[in-house]
């Protein structure tokens, strides 16, 4: 259809310049201030302008140092000196000569913020690259080895160590030649038990040293994710485990079988369901039914248990909508085109990675890009099952950058995070799907 | 033709949207204000509350905002938009003091209610000198037990550690779970680790807190490490099996239903319990930390406060110190404890009504055997993050005791350095 000039630009301005001043007010403009606030140190509660300042410190830094008598007077004009407390509060609600009094516009914020600017008296403080310094000096946010210690000073001492556990884990890590002396002379190897035994009474100065040596030495490496290792560690298999069995599923239901339509809608309905909802049926299902299924009592509660536990419910809700995808790349598959592999004697697993797979390259593109972007920010479902514990067992990136804004007053940090975050995701999700856009251009 | 109409009824229809947004509110004589709270089990009592209050005063309605779990998330989204509630619930201390300090409250000292608070809880709103917010309920954490079942067993209500020692033992062999745990939210061990470091600490906790904000002391100062992290193990030996798999819910379930004999809880976990179980005899006694029964103190201090925003309009303002004044008459009173059962901070407050552990409460308040809830005290990220965070994966032989105390430490230096 030809259209002239005037529709064009009729259109233009009806729908497609709403849609490009919503994109950059609602998209480019928040992540360039996001940006700016990863540079500062702000808590999240300290307005623009502050409201209070003391009394010395507005006559002696702002009105002494202002030398336009104007401006010192526009200022004076807003902030009004409270006798009793002795701070120069500033008045958001000017009363004009007449009528009901009005808010402070917001051209008369930007010259107060102007004004205080030019004296050095700014709300928010830019400490440079501080927040991101301080990230990865963050013993619980990026992955590291961790000396896990096994014997506690306040615990009396243990009478029997296992041969190994005694060799490995507590007398490698003694290097002064004395303790470790001391410490043979009162643990005595027993071959019958194979392990090493505490034998002869004490004294209280023996048991002191004792349990010092032991309290310090008697430890284990062990692998710490932290907060950027379970971000990783999750997407890994939330993004390998979901793709697998959504396609998996795909290809079931894509068979020629009875109630599959019934099946379709059951497998994609925990994609339905509000999370909250699955969060409180799993909790359940994890309290009550797993530990008779299964023997272990302890799931979401468990340090070692609980990233696998949040892994498994992320995996069953977010395979019904992939398998969607996957299913709807199946059907564009030509029949003929499988026919005819058939009739040519191509075996099952021929026609399926030689015909299908190819085919549906573009539905894998899609999924991974989805699944990977998703895993990458999870949030909700983690916050809704574990809030990220115990300790920071279960704390994605997300779930950590809420905290420390919103409870621990730290804004300017978390936004760090959250850039960081955002860098990460471009780079992941770029380099997937430039990987996999050439590839599908090969074919 | 065709073309155009559909073209124009288009254009129609975005002035209408638009100028539609623009002349959504008229202006009239009645005053609307807003007041913003938390507390979500008083939902239907905090109506009947503007209900009465609009009722003695036709001219304002009273607005409630309802953010039960991350109400100070709302609270600083919109206050970085520049606009704030005009009455914000608010936790005592440091809520309180960070909004303050920021300048977003208005200072109360001279309304006349300020003057009919007990003095004692004043120090909670103050900041340099000044009162920002009206302290609104009092609170307690401490042991909330089931007098049936300990009475069943012939067992004294516990006044020292070795004491409770020994009712958790017999509670245990009758298969009786001490405590109902809940190690699942930080939160509760947050309140736990502080409550014993407080207890233990005694007089020594306003210098030692002290010396934390000017950067050189350490969590382990003022007590004898061994002895906070005993009483942890003690707890962990006790909650029962479940307990890391227990949230707020199934700890009130458990402990409602006689499954277990005590819970460590504020006084606010009552009320659910006593829903689920009308028939609970409860007693409220402090976590004693020491051998000695002159330490157990009660944990309890100032929980909510009002406080009014500094940037509303006069004529809000003036509504809503109207609503402040109002909330220490009788009336007000009478509803704030009889339907929403919580404990008054206004003087000569009848309190004969509520039940026997608010009670319990009230005494211990009135003889003077309370300590503060220190964790207010603490910087924010101090509490929220190292203190709760610490206490639990020390719960889950995550990091052992020097770990918790270097965690809580370097954070604290963290936050008083900026």
């Amino acid at each position: 259809m030809i259209t002239n000039k005037k529709t064009k630009a009729f259109y233009f301005i009806i729908f497609l310049l709403p849609a490009l001043l919503l994109y950059g007010l609602f998209f480019i403009f928040p992540l360039f201030q996001g940006i700016k606030y990863s540079f500062t140190d702000w808590n999240g509660i300290v307005p623009e302008i502050p409201f209070n300042i003391a009394k010395n410190e507005f006559e002696n830094n702002i009105l002494a140092k202002i030398n336009n008598p104007h401006k010192s007077e526009y200022l004076l004009k807003f902030y009004e000196l409270d006798e009793p407390s002795s701070f120069y509060r500033l008045s958001t609600w000017v009363q004009e000569d007449k009528g009901e009094p009005r808010k402070l516009t917001n051209k008369e914020r930007k010259e107060i913020k102007k004004i205080l600017k030019s004296v050095g008296i700014t709300s928010i403080n830019y400490i440079g690259l501080d927040n991101f310094k301080e990230m990865f000096k963050d013993k619980r946010f990026v992955p590291r080895f961790e000396r896990r210690y096994l014997y506690n000073e306040f615990d009396e001492l243990p009478t029997v160590l296992g041969k190994r556990s005694f060799k490995k884990k507590l007398l490698k890590n003694i290097t002064d030649e004395n303790e470790r002396e001391f410490l043979l002379s009162k643990y005595h190897f027993v071959k019958s038990k194979s392990a090493y035994i505490l034998d002869g009474e004490l004294t209280e100065e023996e048991t002191t040293r004792m349990k010092s040596i032991l309290g310090d030495n008697m430890y284990e490496k062990v692998f710490v994710r932290g907060v950027i290792g379970f971000t990783l560690f999750f997407t890994l298999y939330n993004v390998l485990l979901t793709n697998l069995l959504a396609l998996t599923l795909a290809l079931i239901l894509d068979t020629k079988m009875k109630y599959k339509n019934l099946l379709r809608s059951m497998f994609f309905l925990p994609n339905v369901i509000s999370l909250i909802i699955v969060a409180y049926l799993w909790s359940y299902m994890f309290r009550l039914i797993f530990p008779l299924i299964t023997g272990i009592s302890v799931w979401l509660g468990s340090p070692d248990l609980a990233p696998y536990s949040v892994v498994m419910v992320a995996i069953w809700q977010g395979c019904g909508y992939l398998m969607v995808i996957y299913l709807a790349g199946l059907q564009t598959i030509p029949t003929e085109l499988v026919e005819a592999s058939e009739v040519d004697g191509a075996k099952w697993y021929q026609r399926l990675f030689f015909i299908k797979f190819p085919l549906l390259l573009p539905a894998f593109t899609i999924c991974l890009f989805y699944s990977l972007s998703n895993s990458l920010r999870t949030f909700d479902i983690i916050m809704a099952l574990t809030q990220g514990g115990p300790g920071y067992v279960t704390t994605p990136i997300v779930v950590d950058i809420y905290k420390n804004a919103f409870m621990q007053n730290r804004y300017g940090y978390a936004t760090a995070k959250a850039v960081l975050l955002c860098l990460m995701i471009m780079v992941i999700t770029g380099t997937q799907l430039y990987l996999m856009k050439r590839r599908e251009v090969e074919l | 033709m065709k073309k155009s109409r559909i073209r124009y009824f288009l254009m129609t229809l975005i002035i209408f949207v638009l100028a539609g947004t623009f002349f959504t509110s008229f202006a009239s004589d009645k005053v609307e204000i807003e007041l913003f709270y938390y507390k979500q089990e008083i939902v239907k009592q905090m109506g009947e509350m503007a209900e009465a209050f609009s009722k003695k005063y036709p001219n304002v309605s009273v607005k409630l905002t309802l953010i039960p779990n991350d109400s100070m998330t709302v609270l600083q989204t919109r206050m970085a938009g520049g606009d704030a509630p005009d009455i914000i619930q608010l936790q005592a201390y440091s809520a309180v003091f960070e909004f303050a300090k920021a300048g977003w409250l208005a200072d109360l000292t001279n309304e006349p209610v300020a003057s009919k608070v007990v003095d004692g809880t004043k120090t909670s709103v103050t900041y340099n000198g000044r009162m920002y917010a009206l302290p609104m309920d009092l609170a307690g954490i401490g042991i909330i037990y089931n007098k049936d079942i300990l009475n069943k067993y012939n067992l004294k209500t516990p006044t020292t550690f070795s004491e409770l020692q020994k009712v958790c033992s017999t509670l245990k062999k009758n298969n009786i779970t001490p405590f109902a745990g809940l190690l699942k939210a930080n939160w509760s061990l947050g309140h736990f680790i502080s409550m014993v470091h407080t207890t233990l600490a005694g007089p020594k906790l306003m210098p030692w807190l002290d010396s934390m904000n000017k950067g050189t002391g350490s969590f382990a100062d003022p007590i004898k490490t061994k002895d906070l992290f005993n009483i942890m193990d003690f707890y962990k030996a006790n909650v029962g099996e479940n307990a890391a798999e227990m949230d707020l819910d199934e700890q009130q379930a458990a402990f409602a239903s006689g499954e277990a004999a005590m819970m460590v809880q504020g006084l606010w976990s009552y009320g659910a319990a006593i829903e689920t179980n009308p028939k609970l005899n409860c007693g409220f006694i402090p976590f004693p930390c020491t051998n000695n029964a002159k330490d157990a103190k009660l944990f309890a201090d100032v929980d909510s406060t009002f406080a009014l925003s500094a940037i509303s309009s006069p004529a809000k303002t003036k509504a809503a110190k109207q609503f402040l004044e109002w909330l220490a008459t009788p009336e007000a009173i009478k509803i704030w404890v009889e339907r929403c059962k919580l404990v008054p901070t206004f003087k000569g407050a009848d309190v004969s009504s509520m039940d026997a552990p608010f009670q319990d409460l009230v005494r211990y308040m009135n003889e003077g055997k309370t300590n503060p809830w220190a964790f207010s005290m603490y910087p924010v990220a101090a509490f929220e993050d190292a203190c709760k965070n610490g206490a639990q994966e020390y719960i889950f032989g995550l990091k052992n005791a020097n770990d918790v105390i270097e965690f809580i430490d370097e954070t604290w230096r963290r936050e008083v350095k900026q």
